[in-house]
């Protein structure tokens, strides 16, 4: 339904059809050396671009990966939930630009989801309290580490603060982020509601 | 090693075309000139602050805050025109040509809020992720992809709703006509 939603609109983009007989090369040369030779106007203008919009950009590139320490961490029911689900940070490397548009149908598809709130930040870890399962475990804990401690904070805008609660999904292994993982609110927990039951 | 000028021809052919496109999408044919011209020399100006990575949806943010500056120019100006009774009806921004226009999408679009069409505009026609839209609105990556979710989800609704009733919100009624038992 949603890609059916994002054809109709991608058929409805005003600049398709009648728009396109022009070349760019016919005016952007004019353009560029029009720009080059005027300054003036645009002296006075302070301009602000979105800075912590693009430092989320540069820095959110760790993923976290699942260390699997012996479990099948697809069916972490069959782990003793005394003992908490062990998930590390990747570090730094992976690329965002994989990052899928946030849905609920693709959030459903997630294998491992849970929220909980963070109890512990030590070195490099942090161990969260979960309060529910969404799906694919049973434990009471889950720790999250890293092999690289300047990323424990980093990624897709997750960060993991002392006594802040989180929703959190994994997928193969790998913590999810792009909106997937996040800080609770209640705009998650609805889609997190309505993706896992 | 590029020299300065250089390297705002390599951007600048990079981003023009996408950019256009943007500012067409938003705004009357007269005022999109004026528009990406003034995003040039924005970029022109500001060419060491541009991401190596990402430079189109930086550019789109410029563009988006020169629009808003020329759409306040024009507001400001039809104020004054109407006030001595001169006033043509505005342009409509981006008016759909009927022969091939989705008049049902464009007018559920209209019903929802500016923020919600931006960011289906930003999602659908410039074809962005969300960490592209974050970069352009100057909000998180995170918000990018609830606030779009439900964008879709109230558009959907828009389009199951007959125009008259489309402004309950879907469930208000619902609350409304519950009954205690």
């Amino acid at each position: 339904m949603t890609d059916d939603l994002e054809e109709r609109l991608r058929a409805a983009d005003p600049t398709t059809s009648a728009d396109s007989t022009r070349p760019a090369s016919s005016w952007v040369a004019d353009l560029v050396a029009a720009t080059m030779n005027d300054q003036s106007s645009v002296k006075s203008r302070r301009w602000r671009v979105p800075a912590a919009a693009a430092a989320i950009m540069v820095l959110g590139l760790g993923g976290y990966a699942i260390a699997q320490n012996g479990q099948d961490t697809t069916d972490p029911r069959a782990s003793n939930s005394a003992r908490p689900l062990e998930l590390a940070i990747a570090g730094a490397g992976t690329s965002l630009s994989s990052c899928v548009p946030f849905s609920v149908d693709v959030l459903a598809e997630m294998p491992v989801a849970f929220s909980g709130t963070v109890v512990e930040v030590g070195e490099g870890t942090v161990l969260l309290s979960v309060d529910h399962w969404y799906r694919g475990g049973a434990t009471e804990q889950v720790e999250i580490s890293s092999p690289d401690l300047s990323t424990v904070s980093l990624d897709g805008a997750v960060s993991f603060s002392d006594g802040k609660r989180y929703l959190v999904t994994a997928t193969n292994g790998v913590v999810n982020v792009c909106g997937f993982s996040a800080e609770w609110n209640a705009d998650t927990a609805a889609a997190f509601d309505e993706a896992f039951t | 090693m590029h020299d300065r000028g250089e390297l705002f021809e390599e951007l600048a052919f990079e981003v023009a075309e996408p950019l256009r496109r943007y500012v067409a999408r938003r705004t009357d044919p007269d005022t999109v000139q004026d528009v990406v011209a003034d995003t040039f020399l924005v970029l022109w100006r500001r060419l060491d602050d541009v991401p190596e990575s990402g430079a189109l949806s930086w550019c789109y943010a410029v563009a988006r805050l020169c629009l808003n500056n020329a759409q306040r120019a024009q507001r400001r100006q039809r104020g004054l025109l109407a006030r001595v009774a001169m006033l043509d009806a505005p342009r409509s921004e981006t008016a759909p040509d009927d022969s091939v226009a989705d008049i049902e999408l464009h007018e559920a679009l209209s019903r929802l809020s500016e923020d919600d069409r931006e960011l289906l505009r930003l999602w659908a026609w410039e074809s962005l992720t969300p960490t592209e839209i974050s970069t352009v609105l100057g909000i998180s990556a995170n918000a990018v992809s609830i606030r779009l979710h439900r964008a879709r989800k109230r558009l959907l609704a828009q389009l199951a709703t007959p125009a008259g009733n489309a402004h309950d919100p879907p469930g208000h009624r619902e609350v409304q006509e519950r009954r205690p038992p």
